[in-house]
C-alpha cells in the first residue's frame, strides 16, 4: 500500500482504495451482498403483503354465500395466489371429476385433497423463495467482514514491520481500512437476519392458513361429494 | 442463462421494485457516507478531573511526616513563598517621581558634619591639594545644585592672591644675588618695604579670609535653620497625608504570604506528632494507670453495695490534661449500686480535671484524646 503514510485522507474511498486487493475483493463482495438482501427484502415485504390482502378478500367472498360455480368462473381466468389458488385446483379437479365420465365419486375425495396438498406446498415454497439468500447473507456475512478485516490487518501488520516504525499514526489507517470490511459485513447482515426471522414467521403464518383453509374446503366437498353420490344412487334406485 | 436474463428483466418489474429500489438506497448511502466520513475528527485532549481524597486527621499527620533525611541547616532563613518584588514606590503625600531633593532628607546630619571642617581645611592648607579633595567630597553629599558653584567659586579666590607672594621673591632673590654686591642698601630697604608690603597684604587677606568665613558660616547656620524647617514642614505634611490617607482607605486588609529576595527551598522537617504513631496496649494501659491513679486522690466511693459490672465512661482529654468533654457513662445499668459507683468514679474524674501527663504521651495524643476508662469494682474491694 504505497503512499498511505503521504496523506491521511480518511474518506470512505480513500480507505477503499488503500486496502489490499482481497480486502477489496472481500468489501466489493458484501457490497453487492447487502445490494441483494435489500432487494429481496422490499420484494418479500410486497409479496407478503399482497398475498395476505388477497387472502383477506378472498375469504370474503368465499363465505359471502355466493355459488362455488361463479365464484370458480370469476377467477378461473386469471393467475391466483394464496386461497384462490387452492380453490381453483381443487375446484378444477372437481368439475374434472364431473365432466368426464362422471363416475369418479370413489376416490375423487383423495385427489382434492392431494391437489390441495400440492398447491399448499407449492404456494408455501413460492413464499419462502430466496429466503435462503437472506439467511447465508446474516450467518456468512460476518465471517466473510472478519476475513477482510483479519487480512487487511495482516496486511498492515506487515507493512508496519517493513517500515520499521510503530506510532500510531502509521497503524491506523491500516486498521481503519481492515475494519470498514467488518463494518460494511455488519450492515448487510443484520437487516438480513431481522427481515429473515421475520419472513420465516410471517411465511409460516401464511402456510397455517393455507392448511386450515384447504381442511374446511375439502370438507365442504366432501360433503358435496356425499350428496351427490347418495343422490346418484337414489337416482339408480328409482 | 435464461434465468438470469429473468432475474435482470424482475429488476425492472415495477411488482418487484427491491432491486431498483435496493440499489438506488445504497447509492444514497454511500454517497451519505462520504460526506459524513469525509474527515476524521481529530480528538480533542482529555481534561484530567482533579481528584479529592477526604482524609482524616491522623492520615494528614502521617503524610506531614516531612523529609527524614533532611538536615537543619545552621542559618535560618526567613520563610518566603515568593520572591519579593523590587519595585519602589514614593510614600503617599510626595511627588510622584524622584525630585533633586527627595533623597538628601535621609541623611542630613552627614551632609551638615563633612563640609565644616573640609570648608575650615580647605582655607588654610596649600592650594593645589584642596581642589582634587574637594570636588569629589563635597558633591555627593550637597544636595543642592546650587550651593557647590558657590563654594566652589570662593575657594579659587584665595589661591590666588598668597600665589604672587612666592613669585616676587623669588625674582627679588634673583635680583639680589645680580646686585649683591652693588646695592646692598637699597636692597635692605626694598626688602624692608617689601616685607612690609607683605605683611600688610597678608593681614589684609587674612582679614578677607576671616570675613569670608563668618560670612559662609552665617549663612551656612541659615541654611541649616531653613532647611530643618522645610524638613519639618515636610514631614508635618507628610503626616497628615499618611493618616488622611488611612482614615480614607476603603482597602480590605491583605496579605499575599511572606516574601524575601530568595524563595526558601528548604524541605520541612515534619512536626513532631507527624508519624500518625498510635498508643500500643502497654503504653494505653499505663495511662490510663496514670489518670486513676491520680483519680484515685479524689474518688469517695459512697457507702452501700459495691456492683458486679464495670461502669465505662467516655471523656475527651486536651493536651493540658484537661477534659474537654465528658465524661459519659456508656453503659448504664439497673445493677444496684451501679449507678452511685458510676456517679462517684465521674465526679472524681471531674473533680481531679488537669491531669498530669507524662511527656512522653505528648507524640501519641491524636490517639488518646478520645479515651474509655472502664472503673473495675473488684478493684475497690
Amino acid at each position: 500500500m504505497p503512499g498511505a503514510e503521504a496523506q491521511v485522507d480518511l474518506s470512505l474511498i480513500a480507505l477503499f482504495l488503500h486496502a489490499h486487493f482481497i480486502v477489496k475483493l472481500v468489501m466489493i463482495g458484501l457490497a453487492a451482498a447487502s445490494v441483494w438482501s435489500w432487494a429481496i427484502i422490499i420484494n418479500k415485504t410486497i409479496a407478503l403483503r399482497n398475498m395476505a390482502r388477497s387472502m383477506d378478500e378472498f375469504e370474503d367472498r368465499f363465505w359471502s354465500g355466493q355459488s362455488l360455480d361463479e365464484l370458480y368462473r370469476g377467477l378461473a381466468e386469471k393467475t391466483n395466489d394464496g386461497f384462490a389458488a387452492l380453490f381453483i385446483a381443487a375446484m378444477t379437479e372437481w368439475r374434472r371429476a364431473f365432466e368426464g365420465s362422471g363416475r369418479g365419486f370413489a376416490s375423487l375425495q383423495t385427489r382434492i385433497d392431494k391437489v390441495l396438498d400440492v398447491s399448499i406446498s407449492r404456494e408455501v415454497e413460492r413464499l419462502e423463495s430466496k429466503l435462503l439468500v437472506l439467511a447465508t447473507i446474516a450467518s456468512v456475512g460476518p465471517y466473510i467482514g472478519l476475513f477482510g478485516t483479519v487480512f487487511g490487518i495482516m496486511t498492515t501488520f506487515r507493512s508496519i514491520a517493513a517500515s520499521k516504525n510503530t506510532s500510531l499514526v502509521v497503524v491506523a489507517p491500516g486498521i481503519a481500512e481492515a475494519l470498514f470490511a467488518t463494518a460494511i459485513a455488519l450492515a448487510a447482515a443484520i437487516p438480513a437476519n431481522i427481515f429473515y426471522n421475520k419472513f420465516v414467521r410471517d411465511a409460516g403464518k401464511i402456510q397455517g392458513r393455507l392448511e386450515s383453509f384447504a381442511d374446511e374446503f375439502s370438507a365442504i366437498l366432501s360433503r358435496q361429494i356425499d350428496e351427490r353420490a347418495g343422490a346418484m344412487q337414489n337416482r339408480g334406485a328409482a | 442463462m435464461a434465468q438470469k436474463l429473468d432475474t435482470l428483466r424482475s429488476l425492472l418489474d415495477w411488482r418487484q421494485p427491491g432491486g431498483l429500489v435496493s440499489v438506488t438506497g445504497h447509492a444514497a448511502m454511500l454517497i451519505v457516507g462520504l460526506a459524513a466520513f469525509s474527515s476524521a475528527k481529530p480528538f480533542m485532549p482529555a481534561q484530567e478531573g482533579v481528584a479529592v481524597d477526604v482524609i482524616s486527621e491522623r492520615e494528614f499527620n502521617e503524610m506531614m511526616k516531612g523529609d527524614k533525611k533532611g538536615e537543619k541547616r545552621p542559618e535560618p532563613q526567613a520563610r518566603a513563598e515568593s520572591v519579593a518584588e523590587t519595585r519602589r514606590t514614593n510614600e503617599p503625600g510626595t511627588a510622584k517621581k524622584d525630585v533633586a531633593a527627595e533623597p538628601a532628607r535621609a541623611e542630613p546630619p552627614k551632609a551638615e558634619a563633612k563640609p565644616e571642617p573640609q570648608r575650615q581645611v580647605a582655607a588654610l592648607p596649600p592650594p593645589p591639594v584642596r581642589p582634587p579633595e574637594l570636588k569629589p567630597v563635597m558633591r555627593p553629599p550637597e544636595p543642592k545644585p546650587e550651593e557647590p558653584p558657590d563654594e566652589k567659586a570662593e575657594i579659587p579666590t584665595p589661591p590666588k592672591r598668597p600665589d604672587p607672594r612666592p613669585e616676587p621673591k623669588k625674582e627679588e632673590l634673583a635680583k639680589l644675588l645680580e646686585q649683591k654686591q652693588l646695592e646692598d642698601k637699597r636692597r635692605e630697604e626694598a626688602k624692608a618695604a617689601e616685607e612690609k608690603r607683605q605683611a600688610e597684604e597678608n593681614q589684609k587677606a587674612e582679614e578677607k579670609k576671616r570675613a569670608d568665613e563668618r560670612a559662609a558660616a552665617e549663612r551656612k547656620t541659615r541654611e541649616d535653620r531653613e532647611k530643618r524647617e522645610r524638613e519639618a514642614a515636610e514631614a508635618k505634611r507628610l503626616e497628615d497625608a499618611i493618616r488622611q490617607r488611612l482614615l480614607t482607605s476603603r482597602e480590605a486588609p491583605s496579605s499575599t504570604g511572606a516574601t524575601a529576595a530568595q524563595v526558601s527551598r528548604e524541605a520541612s522537617l515534619g512536626a513532631e506528632n507527624a508519624t500518625g504513631r498510635r498508643l500500643t496496649p502497654s503504653e494505653r494501659s499505663q495511662l490510663i494507670g496514670h489518670l486513676t491513679e491520680q483519680m484515685n486522690r479524689c474518688l469517695s466511693i459512697p457507702p452501700g453495695a459495691i456492683p458486679r459490672s464495670k461502669p465505662i465512661v467516655a471523656l475527651t482529654l486536651g493536651r493540658d490534661g484537661s477534659i474537654t468533654s465528658g465524661p459519659t457513662l456508656t453503659n448504664p445499668m439497673n445493677e444496684p449500686g451501679y449507678m452511685p459507683y458510676a456517679e462517684a468514679n465521674m465526679r472524681a474524674l471531674r473533680n481531679c480535671a488537669p491531669f498530669k501527663i507524662p511527656e512522653r504521651f505528648m507524640a501519641t495524643y491524636e490517639d488518646w484524646k478520645s479515651l474509655r476508662i472502664g472503673f473495675d469494682p473488684s478493684e475497690m474491694q
